[in-house]
């Protein structure tokens, strides 16, 4: 297998190649064709709900899971082709892998753990030991190594796990949700010195996880999945800012989320066309939500577009602006006026519930802000900060709505 | 903790002194309070059934002399010591008893993994068929097999000189091989209740985690499988080897007819005339002293392994698969259900429908005679029938209730002794039926109960209550004292909460513990053999006796006496499912 066709779509050589997997346990279709790709050295997030398909996908590259069809190709190996009769056990694909309960051998000490690759692999045990210390100082667990490992806390056996992993310096490092049964404190810490390990070492890694934020403090590329599909994969700042699919703005944190229909197209609503997002940003379009609010926002698919469509619209709360009503309207912002119909005091913000005709929009606004329950408020909404989707995918949103 | 916040030590620690002239002191009101009074008697009991025939075999073995002028001695130690026979009586059951526990460690194990961890076609079947030894009787399994496997006269031996024209005597069940056979046979449902669980519950990323970090599949299973499951094989092995050497039943019917000697026989043949208690009292404080060595040796070795209790929640179980493996496992399993079970029963239910047995089934001597002998017209097999029924009916009712008020003592009392109560509680487990009931004897032997059915009842009960203790106690253990505590906040009385919360909690457990006492007393023959009397024979006993007259009546009470035992196992598996549905 020669690098014919391992040059990604950005120009890099892509590392780890995973093509149109597809694995059904006794009826459950875990996986419906899976494909990516990570670059050499950069960490890869697969970001989706619980059962959707991230173990399965991390099981079948390490091979301990066998797909019923695609392809696996790490490096110049390709270790799984359901096509070609391929499927290399897992101990000669070379990989690393910290599992979500970190597998951790009760009957071994920390340095037994952590050793078992290098001594599977017959290396010297003088380089052993001493590779074993390297290791223990880099996850902060120096001085540990004689320890039975069943007398340590969560947070360091999740340091074994993960110096067990990269010990024998593997060409791919497999993340199963690693930090999920840490407690918040510790899940914060642990993730900044995952980051910073990553830094220094800069092992290629694909981390499965359902947490956003460590999807998006973690990764160079994020592959959101839903139901054993690729729901969409971009940089985390792209993700977050433009989400592709409205299952992924919702995963991501599009707490407003509205059906309407494109009311206008082009410059008909307002007749001026504002100059900051011109040039490639999209065609600024008018969607209908409810009967009687129309926002301004952008069309950024290239697909075409008739008035009358059905879309989602969606935006964060965060940012929804407030402000006191009867102020004037600023030209292209969406400002409309409701009344509050609840508002939770959280410390340094506030959550409002807002009604605005049809329309329940949710707002946070500072700390200090004093709308009272049932209190007249305007709020705005800029259109860049919408996300419009065409509504074919309606019912997908339906689903996750009511959840 | 929780048990230290029973009603009781609350009402202790907040009670005002009295300061009437009621005269109580509070402690001794609180011993007189029903939840304390009740249990304790019954741990008393408990304490009693076991420490009375350890101390009468203690004393008779350091008693020498002729009956009736017994005086204070260590002869009876000094001339065992120098007897050879004892020497090649110890060594070949302690060889039979280490072969026979590793054999059955290797079906327990291989077993266990087949069905928890394989593919193999009818693995579910196979969980509920490798558990059918361990409900039947030793004795008849032993007895089963000479039919199968007697040199010139066993159906197997039959068979491979007709078809494969080999000879006729290349079995011989009669030997120490034949012994430990039977034995593997049947104590390979022990280690394999010992390591399905621990199996079930390990966490398949261990596994996985070796294989990714570049183990191979045997590697991974020497370096992470086998070692995670030795505590419990360990445990396991430790059982099997402490009743299997003491096991009376199978010596009796494979050893003794071709004279070759076994501590647990040689106990037996010296209590028959001329009979020298002295010696057999010595023999029993030795085998008790190594019971109780072997009982410490295994707390003490899973207090250290204390990863043997550590296991994950809920994770998937995953299965390898074999590919054409599968029927290289399905083959064993096929192997050990069939000379567990299917050949046994078969060769035992031609040798009942026989009026003549010879060796090959013959249509010409089908007869139902044999059950119509032994249900309605003989006298011995009738008797036995009625007494192994009500030994074992009032005997498991017995259990289950002290049973129970010694688990609730353990589980919820609040003494300082619990932890000290609980190891001499379990003591008599490995203690051999035949040693105990030796106990027994020499305890009883000048009292009114000798000879009766009262005698054989105590020696049972003694004998096998720790086994529903143990059951009871992890049932109460599972269900936590809280609900209990607020019944009792609530305004009820302790008989209240027992009878309205507790015992409906714990019934399941009870019913279980019931099943498996009564199938033990049905067929037990180690602890009575020393104890019957003309007119309390038991149907175990009653196939001994009939043993050397008559081949197709003990045939007929065997399958008569298996058909109760399987009836119990068929209850205990519904109850058993029953518990897991809800
Ligand atoms: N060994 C298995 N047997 C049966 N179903 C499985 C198995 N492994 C995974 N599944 C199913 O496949 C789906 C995806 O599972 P998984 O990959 O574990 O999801 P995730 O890691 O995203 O939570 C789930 O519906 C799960 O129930
Ligand atoms: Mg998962």
């Amino acid at each position: 297998m020669k690098s014919d066709n391992a040059s990604g779509r950005d120009g890099t050589h892509t590392f780890v190649e995973v093509t149109a997997l597809r694995k059904n346990f006794d009826g459950t279709l875990a996986l419906q064709g899976v494909s990516f790709g990570v670059a050499r050295g950069t960490t890869v997030s697969l970001l989706g709900p619980s059962g959707c398909g991230k173990t399965t996908v991390l099981r079948s590259i390490a091979g301990l899971e066998t797909p019923d069809a695609g392809r696996v190709r790490i490096s110049d190996t390709v270790v799984f082709d359901s096509d070609g009769g391929i499927n290399l056990a897992p101990e000669v694909r070379q990989v690393g892998m910290v599992f979500q309960s970190y597998a951790v051998w009760p009957h071994m000490t920390v340095a037994e753990n952590v050793g078992f690759p290098l001594k599977i692999r017959r290396v010297p045990a003088a380089e052993i030991e001493s590779r074993i210390a390297d290791v223990l100082a880099l996850v902060g667990l120096e001085g540990l190594g004689a320890r039975p490992a069943t007398n340590l806390s969560g947070g360091q056996q999740q340091r074994v796990a993960l110096a067990r992993a990269i010990i024998h310096e593997p060409r791919l490092v497999l993340f199963d949700e690693p930090l999920s049964n840490l407690d918040a404190k510790l899940r914060d810490q642990m993730r900044t010195e995952l980051k910073l390990l990553q830094n220094r070492l800069g092992f290629t890694a694909i981390y499965v996880t359902h947490d956003q934020e460590e999807a998006l403090a973690l990764s160079d590329n994020v592959v959101v999945m839903n139901h054993g599909l690729v729901e969409g994969m971009a940089a985390p700042r792209e993700l977050f800012a433009r989400p592709t699919t409205p299952f992924v703005a919702n995963f991501l944190g599009f707490d407003n989320m509205f059906e309407g229909t494109v009311a206008w197209i082009g410059d008909a609503g307002t007749g001026d066309s504002s100059p900051s997002v011109s040039g490639g940003a999209g065609i600024p379009i008018g969607v209908t939500v409810g009967e009687d609010v129309t926002l301004r926002c952008f069309w950024r698919d290239g697909a075409q577009l008739a008035r009358g469509a059905p879309v989602i619209l969606a935006f964060r709360s965060e940012r929804v602006t407030l402000g006191s009503p009867g102020g004037k309207d600023e030209p292209g912002s969406n400002r409309y006026e409701g009344s509050v119909e609840a508002c939770v005091y959280l410390g340094t913000c506030q959550d409002y519930l807002i009604e605005a005709g049809s329309m329940r929009v949710r707002a946070v606004g500072p700390g200090d802000s004093t709308f009272g329950r049932g209190e007249r408020v305007a709020f705005s909404i800029r259109p860049e900060d919408c996300c419009v989707f065409s509504g074919g995918q309606s019912l997908g949103l339906k689903g996750l709505t009511e959840e | 903790m929780k048990a230290g916040r029973g009603s009781g030590s609350l009402s202790g620690a907040l009670a005002p002194a009295p300061t009437s002239g009621l005269g109580a002191k509070p402690w001794a009101r609180n011993l007189l309070a029903p939840q304390i009074l009740i249990p304790g008697i019954a741990v008393l009991v408990g304490v009693a059934l076991v420490a009375s025939p350890f101390l009468a075999t203690v004393v008779r073995s350091a008693l020498a002399g002729a009956e009736g002028a017994l005086a204070p001695s260590l002869r009876n130690f000094t001339t065992l010591f120098q007897d050879e026979r004892f020497y090649s009586a110890l060594g070949i059951t302690a060889v039979t008893g280490l072969a026979a526990t590793l054999l059955s460690c290797f079906f327990g194990l291989t077993l266990a993994w087949i069905v928890a961890r394989t593919d193999t076609p009818g693995r579910s079947w196979f969980d509920t068929l490798n558990l059918v030894p361990f409900f039947l009787s030793p004795f008849v399994g032993a007895v089963s097999w000479t039919y199968l496997a007697a040199p010139h006269a066993g159906l197997l031996n039959n068979a491979i000189s007709r078809y494969l024209a080999g000879p006729g005597d290349l079995l011989n069940i009669f030997s120490i091989g034949g012994v430990i056979w039977v034995l593997a046979l049947f104590y390979t449902p022990y280690v394999y209740l010992f390591v399905i669980g621990p199996m079930r519950r390990m966490d398949p990323a261990l596994e996985d985690a070796a294989r990714v970090h570049g183990a191979g599949f045997l590697l991974t299973v020497r370096h992470v499988t086998a070692p995670l499951m030795l505590p419990a094989l360990f445990s396991g092995a430790l059982v099997v080897f402490v009743t299997s050497a003491g096991l009376f039943d199978v010596p009796l019917a494979l050893a003794s007819p071709r004279a070759i000697p076994t501590i647990p026989t040689t106990v037996y043949s010296l209590v028959q005339y001329p009979s020298d208690y002295g010696r057999a009292a010595t023999i029993g404080v030795l085998v008790m002293a190594i019971t109780v060595f072997f009982a410490l040796a295994q707390r003490a070795y899973l207090s250290r392994r204390s990863y043997a209790t550590v296991t994950g929640k809920g994770y998937r179980p995953r299965t390898v698969q074999l590919g054409r493996w599968r029927y290289a496992t399905l083959a064993l399993e096929l192997f050990y259900v069939l000379s567990g079970v299917v050949l046994p029963m078969i060769a035992l239910i031609f040798v009942s429908l026989s009026s003549l047995w010879t060796g090959w089934p013959a249509f010409a001597y089908m007869t139902l005679g044999n059950f119509d002998q032994v249900l309605f017209h003989h006298d011995l097999a009738r008797r036995a029938l009625v007494n192994s029924l009500i030994v074992a009916v009032l005997g498991a009712t017995i259990g289950v209730l002290l049973g129970t008020l010694q688990s609730y003592y353990l589980q919820r009392g609040r003494s300082r002794l619990r932890t000290i109560m609980d190891s001499v509680l379990s003591l008599p487990l490995g203690i051999p039926g035949i040693i105990l009931g030796l106990g027994f004897l020499i305890l009883l032997i000048r009292t009114p109960l000798y000879a009766t059915l009262w005698i054989i009842l105590i020696a049972y009960i003694a004998r096998f209550l720790p086994l529903a203790t143990r059951g009871i106690s992890a049932m109460l253990l599972a269900i936590g004292g809280d609900l209990e505590e607020s019944a009792r906040a609530n305004g009820a009385s302790w008989a209240q909460t027992v009878r309205v919360i507790v015992l409906p909690l714990i019934k399941p457990a009870l019913v279980a513990a019931w099943l498996m006492l009564f199938v033990i007393f049905i067929r037990e023959l180690g602890a009575t053999i020393l104890l019957y009397g003309q007119g309390t024979e038991t149907i175990s006993v009653a196939m001994v006796i009939l043993g050397e007259q008559n081949f197709g009546q003990v045939a007929a009470l065997a399958v008569v006496q298996t058909l109760m035992l399987v009836a119990a196992f068929m209850l205990f598996r519904l109850t058993r499912s029953s518990i897991l549905e809800s």
